[in-house]
């Protein structure tokens, strides 16, 4: 019941139709407002600062950590994998062998991850603010993918390094593609993260399995072993996982060794974007949830 | 003559409460396992007979038939017990939250302030959080950057602008928060109970801020508990009671109507 007073306005009818925003019950599944994206533009600006310099504020070495950390693990690697398990390495220098498998690794996996736990970790701001979701995952692919760059160049330096000195290594025009196959890896890993952030949303303790489930995964992906070292009839279930044929094509690009397939390459987009679509759906739709059930 | 800039029409939200998601993944595969076996779901109590009733997911209505037309500069005071649905409405005018059911118009720049300080980040420093909140509550670079001394003199801690803001004390990160949001200019302001930052002097100084806003065209709402606030501020009121709205009037008689209802005496 509700007691009214007179109201002492007239309303300007016309103007009725004007709305800036009409909110009701959401329909449709997929939903991206590429308008409203770009006028949030400077926040993922913000978003990415925000992610890029706080990591390693307070921290001896700042940013240097950025390379110093692929760099350890690579050495690591180099040690366990071909020193004492003596993988070959298609007769790429072991070293930029595994640069540049953790490098895209450690972009790909860093995405997911962290775009896994978004609603956990930004549930203080997505309960009393409206911007779009879908910002928090664009500004972690972003934040990864300048680490990415900045590994880049060291694994250049290491190239230049180990070309002068006479390694059995050259460019390819693969090279050419690089920026698709960055960009598709990285889209890659905000999928992916798309679709644990439902799960990990709901059942709490998959959080805790997030890190083991991209382990086993890592190592399915030819980070520590060439594709050839596979043997040739296990070769297209392992190059089923799309990981595979960017890292691949990566180091074919790079180092003109491994094996590249066009057919590969391109299930890997195919799958890639199949996962990027449902994974924004899934993400819209636990986006819509989560605040009214976390 | 107004211009209607917040429409809601038969506005409704409904929540499902009961026991959802509160269960550990292993748990649910036990029972669903022991439902796809055609066995007695392990889980379920044994006193499920007179718990099943309140077990059950059942759905509760915060909102329901909610219509009422608010004009540009109006200033809406909403009021109501606590639980009568005003965070709901506010969840569903500043979009953190959907209707269930009707549907609400907005005209123009709506920001809302729930809570002072969203989206502060303790390691970055003040002038860093000043453009990254300011950007959340959806002002641009270049707007940030020419209120920045506006904004810094405001709050009071310019000497601190460049200290990480966890190094900050409570009361001067509210107060570097209040100030980027009190420097919006937004269309619309929402604010939820929070007049009450800050010491005596940075409260006047709020109010005062407030005051300005609503002289540049503002719509304000505002949500308080404090009967005072709404007389001095507001020229209008919406009661909710238990998720409907039961009064849309005229300040003075919105204050009484609320002041019966809860059976206490004007002040």
């Amino acid at each position: 019941m509700t007691t009214s007073f007179p109201e002492p306005r007239q309303t300007i009818e016309s103007s009725e139709e004007n709305w800036t925003a009409v909110l009701t019950e959401p329909k449709g599944l997929f939903h991206v407002s590429w308008k409203e994206l770009w006028e949030y533009r400077e926040l993922i600006g913000l978003l990415v600062h925000r992610d890029f310099v706080s990591i390693y504020k307070q921290t001896f070495l700042g940013s240097l950590w950025h390379v110093l950390q692929p760099l350890l693990q690579t050495l690591m690697f180099v040690l366990v994998f071909s020193s004492l398990l003596k993988i070959p390495t298609n007769g790429i220098p072991p070293l930029l062998f595994f640069l540049s498998g953790i490098a895209c690794w450690r972009y790909f996996a860093d995405c997911a991850i962290k775009t896994s736990t978004t609603f956990i970790d930004n549930q203080s701001i997505f309960d009393k603010i409206y911007f779009p979701r879908i910002l928090v995952p664009i500004a972690l692919a972003i934040v990864n993918l300048i680490r990415f760059l900045i590994q880049i160049l060291l694994l250049i330096g290491l190239y230049v390094f180990f070309f002068a000195k006479g390694a059995t290594i050259h460019p390819t025009w693969y090279l050419l593609t690089l920026p698709l196959l960055i960009g598709q890896l990285g889209a890659l890993g905000m999928g992916v993260g798309c679709l644990i952030s439902a799960v990990t949303t709901r059942y709490r303790d998959l959080v805790m399995s997030v890190d083991f489930f991209m382990q086993l995964w890592m190592y399915a992906s030819c980070v520590v072993y060439p594709l050839s070292e596979v043997s040739p009839n296990l070769r297209w279930v392992v190059a089923l996982n799309p990981v595979v044929p960017i890292v691949e094509a990566f180091r074919y690009a790079f180092m003109g060794a491994g094996i590249v397939t066009s057919t590969q390459v391109l299930r890997g987009c195919v799958i890639s974007i199949l996962v990027v679509i449902i994974g924004i759906i899934v993400f819209n739709k636990v986006a819509r949830k989560s605040v009214d059930e976390v | 003559m107004s211009h209607i800039v917040i429409q809601a029409e038969n506005l409704g939200k409904k929540y499902r409460l009961g026991t959802f998601n509160q269960k550990m993944l292993g748990v649910e595969l036990e029972s669903w396992w022991a439902r796809f076996r055609g066995k007695e779901d392990p889980n379920s109590s044994v006193h499920d007979i007179h718990r099943n009733v309140l077990l059950k997911p059942y759905d509760f209505w915060a909102l329901s038939d909610i219509n009422f037309k608010i004009y540009k500069g109006d200033s809406i005071g909403l009021m109501g017990v606590n639980g009568s649905g005003k965070s709901t409405l506010l969840k569903l005018i500043s979009r953190i939250t959907s209707p269930s059911t009707g549907v609400i118009k907005l005209k123009g720049r709506v920001v809302s302030l729930l809570e002072v300080g969203t989206g502060f980040h303790q390691e970055l420093t003040g002038r860093e959080n000043v453009f990254l909140n300011g950007a959340i509550l959806g002002m641009k670079r270049k707007e940030v950057q020419e209120r920045y001394d506006q904004i810094v003199e405001f709050s009071g801690v310019e000497k601190f602008m460049d200290v990480p803001v966890k190094r900050y004390s409570s009361g001067m990160r509210i107060r570097l928060a209040f100030s980027v949001a009190a420097h919006v200019k937004p269309d619309i302001l929402i604010l939820d109970e929070i007049l009450t930052v800050g010491d005596a002097k940075f409260q006047e100084k709020c109010l005062e801020k407030i005051e300005d806003t609503k002289k540049n065209g503002t719509t304000l709402i505002l949500v308080t508990h404090s009967t005072q606030g709404i007389l001095a501020y507001c020229n209008r009121t919406l009661i909710l009671e238990k998720g409907r709205l039961v009064a849309d009037s005229p300040v003075r008689e919105g204050v009484e109507f609320y002041l019966n209802s809860l059976n206490l005496q004007h002040p």
